[in-house]
């Protein structure tokens, strides 16, 4: 079985960044992503990149700018890095081939942002997504010319393979072409899979492949959630109704990128980190690059201290998790009835919407369980109608639709608790922020098949809101 | 809207052969060919009232920006997911592009395009992938025609419908000559200028375009490819003068 030091999987700005980062380090890799190159949700961001431009802006102003956009809820040690940093990542783009906006004299043009105090975002043409997006494929290009990166497309993450003393040893993916189960070993595996926009199905904006899915995966498998309950909404024009545009939670990581799983790492859309209540319009695309970079960083020391390494990780451990994997395959292979996938999605997505769109009340949040729990047991009587073991969207779809549940619960069971409005998150019968309970992160846990939530106090080294903070402490399980 | 009919060219994996099945769906209006082939997984009926297996297709980002849903459509090589059914002729005929593998039914494998992309050295090389502060000089660009290239969505479609690009010619395509010259202009895209303009000069190189200008007309981001292909003839030859010259 092929083993890899580190395996990134997601293949969007932040684990195109983290797999080249690994590779200019002299680390080899293998990027996994279940859609080829070029299709990533960067394309969508009609921002660019915050970076100070003039004497009376400095990084520090953008830093504090992000902290008070994001309901000072975001991680202020990695904010600050970030934003110390925008201007070398601006012009590693440059070096990458980016042409940014440039003004008749040749100075960047820059616009200003709503949270933002000056005006600071640069961006490109057509949009700054698109054109990091190409240059980041193409440096993977480069990397896998130089043989330092191996790439595997079209492959799904099923599972994480995790010994008996909770250490991540490799993972599962099942290929879709072939959809072939299989298992990569490797010491590290860094996350960088994307927000979970399937969730709101046709009321979302973002692209089709923000499904949620691995984070719904790992979270079952242990991995702790935080913020699940901050979902943005945006209109693209002013007569429109929001749609969903981002997810805020994700994976819980601390200052090194690292979940609660030693191994597993995550960065960008799929972590938490770096925006807090509310994202500062030009801070997506940052802020992806640099989790990148600092999860590859963090990976690689990790993977030369972890002993004994996976390479010699026992081979039963990886055939039971791939025979399981199987074995879950053949459980929804078997589903009938006369339910419909699509079409149930549809209604699922419509709940979501519904019950934990924009503005949300606790009345309407507490009719979110039931309401879930009929859809999913309807879920269980949806027909399986393709049979093919050559690129089964249906199957694959099951299994995504399946997990969407799990998710939907974090949402719930996050806003519910949150009885303030902060950031993204509007209560109509909570519109204040009560700093005095809800400075601090929700954290979701799964255990014993159901989801506990727990409060964590949030990192407020750099930039100190008035208000008392409590340590963790337990509200419902 | 009444109904419509969809005429779907299937293939059930990478070496089975194609046949062709048709479906009705009900129309909607503003319903794009994404959103027709989505009632299809809804509904997975075809017209002879069989229940069949559904559509196998890509799609991602429903903007054209990210080139996933590159299909013919109609015989026209397009993106499914602007494709509004209201502008199509009925059978509404969907077939995978022909230049790539295919997967299965309307999937394709474009990796190809990547692998092209390599043979110009269609990157910049970088001393240090690491983000450095102001004393990095910036390259001045002030040719629009680059800042157009930008919006290349490595679709494909140019190549689809160029017949130079083929089996046979091993020509890099509309794609990676314009994205040469970009490459040549931005960043420090000096390092690797003669090895671009040398593979252009080889075989498959510039040299296979016979200006039909299939791929201008292809573009779904309108990008003057024919432009760039003639700037990258004169340059082409401007080195091969040099070569020969000495």
């Amino acid at each position: 079985m092929t083993y890899y030091p580190i395996i990134v999987i997601g293949s969007g700005v932040a684990g195109m960044t983290a797999a080249i980062r690994l590779a200019d380090q002299g680390t080899k890799t293998c990027l996994v992503s279940n859609q080829p190159l070029q299709c990533i949700d960067a394309l969508l961001d009609p921002h660019g990149v915050n970076v100070s431009q003039i004497s009376s802006d400095s990084f520090e102003t953008h830093f504090k700018d992000t902290v008070v956009h994001g309901g000072y809820l975001a991680n202020q040690s990695l904010v600050h890095q970030m934003c110390e940093k925008a201007e070398g990542i601006q012009n590693l783009f440059e070096r990458m081939g980016v042409v940014f906006n440039k003004t008749q004299e040749g100075l960047l043009q820059n616009t200003k942002q709503p949270g933002s105090s000056f005006s600071r975002t640069l961006s490109a043409q057509p949009c700054l997504g698109r054109q990091t997006t190409t240059a980041l494929t193409e440096q993977i290009s480069y990397f896998k010319n130089q043989n330092l990166i191996d790439q595997q497309e079209r492959c799904e993450f099923l599972s994480l393979v995790i010994d008996e003393d909770q250490v991540c040893r490799g993972v599962v993916l099942q290929d879709l072409r072939s959809m072939k189960v299989f298992s990569l070993r490797t010491d590290a595996v860094i996350f960088a899979t994307g927000s979970a926009g399937a969730l709101y199905g046709e009321h979302s904006m973002q692209s089709l492949n923000s499904k949620g899915s691995a984070v719904s995966r790992l979270y079952k498998q242990g991995v702790h959630l935080a913020n699940p309950e901050f979902v943005a909404f945006s209109s693209s024009s002013s007569s429109d109704t929001p749609s969903m545009s981002d997810w805020l939670g994700g994976l819980w990581i601390d200052d090194n990128h690292m979940t609660n799983i030693p191994g597993v790492f995550a960065a960008g859309k799929c972590a938490y980190q770096y925006h807090g209540a509310a994202v500062l319009p030009g801070n997506m695309i940052l802020s992806g690059f640099f989790g990148g970079v600092k999860a590859a960083d963090h990976a690689i020391k990790y993977s030369k201290e972890v002993l004994p390494s996976s390479e010699d990780a026992q081979e039963s451990l990886f055939e039971e998790e791939v025979s399981r994997q199987n074995k879950v395959n053949l459980e929804y292979a078997d589903f009938s009835g006369p339910e419909n996938a699509t079409a149930l999605h549809q209604e699922f997505a419509a709940v979501m919407y519904e019950h934990l769109g924009p503005i949300r009340n606790n009345a309407s949040i507490k009719l979110v369980f039931e309401k879930l729990s009929e859809l999913k047991h309807r879920f269980q009587r949806i027909s399986l109608t393709d049979n093919s073991s050559c690129f089964n969207q249906e199957i694959m779809f099951l299994r995504d639709l399946d997990h969407m549940f799990d998710l939907a619960l974090t949402i719930a069971i996050g806003s519910l608790a949150r009885d303030e409005s902060r950031g993204v998150h509007c209560k109509s019968d909570f519109p204040l922020r009560d700093d005095a309970r809800f400075l601090r992160t929700t954290k979701i846990i799964y255990n014993k098949e159901k989801p506990e939530i727990y409060y964590e106090d949030v990192d407020v080294s750099l930039m100190k809101p008035e208000e008392n903070i409590k340590r963790e402490f337990k509200v419902a399980g | 809207m009444s109904h419509v009919l969809l005429k779907i060219k299937r293939q059930d994996d990478f070496e089975s052969t194609p046949y062709w099945e048709v479906f009705e769906i009900r129309g909607a209006p503003g319903m794009t060919v994404i959103s027709a082939l989505n009632a299809i997984r809804r509904r997975s009926v075809n017209q002879d009232g069989f229940a069949v297996s559904p559509v196998v297709w890509d799609c991602n980002c429903l903007e054209e920006k990210c080139g996933a849903c590159t299909m013919i459509i109609n015989g026209k090589v397009r993106l499914a997911c602007t494709a509004l059914i209201e502008e199509l002729n009925e059978p509404i005929v969907l077939e995978p592009l022909t230049k790539f593998k295919v997967i299965r039914d309307l999937v394709v494998d474009r990796s190809k395009i990547q692998d092209t992309l390599g043979r110009i050295r269609g990157w910049q090389q970088l001393d240090k992938f690491e983000p450095l502060g102001r004393d990095v000089e910036r390259p001045k660009i002030d040719d629009p025609l680059i800042t157009r290239l930008a919006d290349c969505i490595y679709c494909g479609a140019c190549l689809e419908a160029c017949p130079q690009y083929n089996e046979t010619s091993n020509y890099v395509g509309a794609l990676a000559v314009s994205q040469t010259l970009r490459h040549n202009q931005v960043g420090n895209g000096s390092i690797d200028k003669t090895h671009r303009l040398n593979t252009l000069m080889d075989v498959g190189g510039i040299s296979e375009c016979k200006n039909v200008q299939n791929c201008r007309r292809a573009c779904p981001k309108n990008i003057p490819t024919t432009e760039a292909i003639g700037k990258m003839k004169r340059r082409v030859f401007k080195g091969f003068m040099k070569r020969v010259l000495g």
